[in-house]
């Protein structure tokens, strides 16, 4: 198609997108390069429509000066949301099919990269305790947003969530009830504090960064939906070398190692679930 | 190559469709599926509002009624021809350099996710004026913005006749939004798909 290259011609936004993203890599080192473009425009676009800048190339001009500035563009660059217990299967996968294989280590280390506020992660820590291996695992919990980390830290979220929340605990094979596991007022639940004690939230970019060592279970979870694939392969690898033999890898629903180069080093627990095992 | 004179006048060769629904969509595309002759191939993608759930089921109802393959894209997944793409419950799709989907969980827009004008904006980006939009039953107006896009990139814009339409807000606000190039009953919206000549596969 498109004889005439016409296809493949960038608009001047897209030009000026990817020369804002090699700038700031080049300026201050952080690397959105292989971020996937549909998104990434919008979220640039949305910024630059809150903050009434008119030009990918005028954003630039301020943020190759002004480190703050980048920070805080970064910091909305780089926001995601979730849950509790996000698609209960994926959770429940992990009760049923997992836990019983875990249970063989004196001790458990989870990496969940890309953890955002954390609801995931108290999730995961939720589970744990449920099955009585909340005294011998550890979660590290990480994120490229400093903001999204402290927050996670925190552990107090609006209670306009604590429907889904309570619904997906549900759903997830919850053993009891999710208020055994929060406090509940002021338009807010609070994480019950004990769950937090297994958690160590610290900032990692999963694309300059390195590996954990060791993990029995590495969870990330719609966060390789922004990447491209080159990228995703990277990441994944990355992952690859943080896993035990044997080891547990836990992706979004509509993420999937099909077509990449470590889809065969893995088997498929539960392939809807999107729940595989290190086999390689 | 089988190309067809449009009302524009072009000549026009279609790389891709994105259609928009939202209440009453499940029933038109069902309709449109079944009105789709066997030589249809173009790749087509429907962004239909649901519910957020877990499963929705719709692409194993629509697969019932066409020779399409009926899938809910994954990730980074390519575009082919012969596909009929559904985009999943409680996801953005949107259409990446190199006709790949890409999903987002961005937060809705006006209230929808998966938003049919983020899927027809990232859309028009990349096939530009081979993109067709098309816009049906619906109670809200999403849609709108996505094919004022797609005709500034020169794409090509089909809205429900809104007078047909289960409900007809979405097909009015695109017809507000932008000059769009037909305004059709299903049926011949079907017929006017499948004129088109499948661009680069022919």
């Amino acid at each position: 198609m498109a004889q005439d290259g016409k296809l493949d011609q960038l608009s001047e936004f897209e030009v000026e997108v990817e020369c804002l993203m090699q700038a700031l890599y080049l300026r201050w080192g952080y690397d959105f390069r292989e971020y996937s473009r549909a998104s990434l425009r919008r979220r640039v676009a949305r910024y630059m429509s809150d903050n009434h800048i008119l030009r990918p190339c005028d954003l630039q001009h301020e943020l190759v000066r002004d480190k703050k500035r980048c920070v805080h563009f970064v910091r909305g660059l780089t926001v995601n949301v979730t849950d509790m217990f996000r698609d209960p299967v994926f959770y429940r996968v992990i009760r049923e099919q997992v836990i019983p294989e875990l249970r063989s280590h004196p001790f458990i280390k989870i990496w969940h990269a890309g953890c955002s506020t954390g609801e995931e992660a108290y999730s995961m820590s939720i589970l744990l305790h449920e099955e009585g291996l909340g005294e011998r695992a550890v979660i590290y919990a990480t994120d490229i947003n400093s903001q999204v980390l402290d927050q996670a830290s925190k552990g107090v979220y609006h209670d306009k969530m604590l429907a889904t929340a309570r619904e997906n605990y549900r759903d997830a094979g919850g053993k009891s009830g999710l208020d055994d596991f929060i406090s509940v007022g002021y338009e807010r639940f609070l994480i019950d504090p004990g769950l937090k004690k297994n958690i160590v939230f610290t900032q990692h970019d999963l694309v300059t960064d390195q590996v954990f060592g060791e993990m029995q279970m590495v969870i990330c979870r719609n966060v390789l939906i922004y990447f491209r694939r080159e990228l995703q392969t990277k990441v994944l690898t990355l992952f690859h070398n943080s896993l035990d033999l044997g080891g547990f890898l836990g992706l979004g629903i509509k993420e999937s190692l099909r077509s990449l180069p470590n889809e065969f080093r893995y088997k498929a627990i539960d392939e809807s679930a999107r729940v595989f095992q290190r086999i390689d | 190559m089988n190309q067809q004179e449009c009302s524009s006048g072009l000549i026009k060769q279609v790389e891709l469709v994105v259609i928009g629904a939202s209440s009453g969509g499940l029933d038109v595309l069902i309709t449109l599926l079944k009105a789709l002759p066997e030589h249809y191939r173009i790749p087509t993608v429907a962004v239909l509002h649901q519910r957020p759930n877990r499963s929705s089921g719709v692409p194993e109802m629509l697969a019932k009624y066409t020779h399409l393959q009926v899938q809910e894209p994954e990730d980074k997944q390519g575009i082919e021809a012969g596909c009929f793409y559904v985009a999943p419950p409680n996801y953005h799709l949107l259409i990446d350099g190199g006709k790949v989907f890409s999903l987002s969980l961005d937060a809705p827009l006006n209230f929808c996710r998966p938003s049919i004008d983020m899927a027809m904006e990232s859309a028009a980006e990349v096939y530009q004026e081979y993109l067709v939009g098309c816009v049906l039953t619906g109670a809200n107006a999403d849609g709108a913005e996505g094919v004022r896009y797609i005709k500034e990139k020169g794409g090509y814009v089909l809205v429900q006749e809104p007078r047909e339409a289960t409900v007809d807000s979405m097909p009015k606000a695109a017809i507000a939004a932008t000059e769009v190039d037909e305004i059709l009953p299903m049926v011949r919206i079907a017929e006017r798909l499948s004129s088109f000549a499948a661009g680069g596969q022919s």
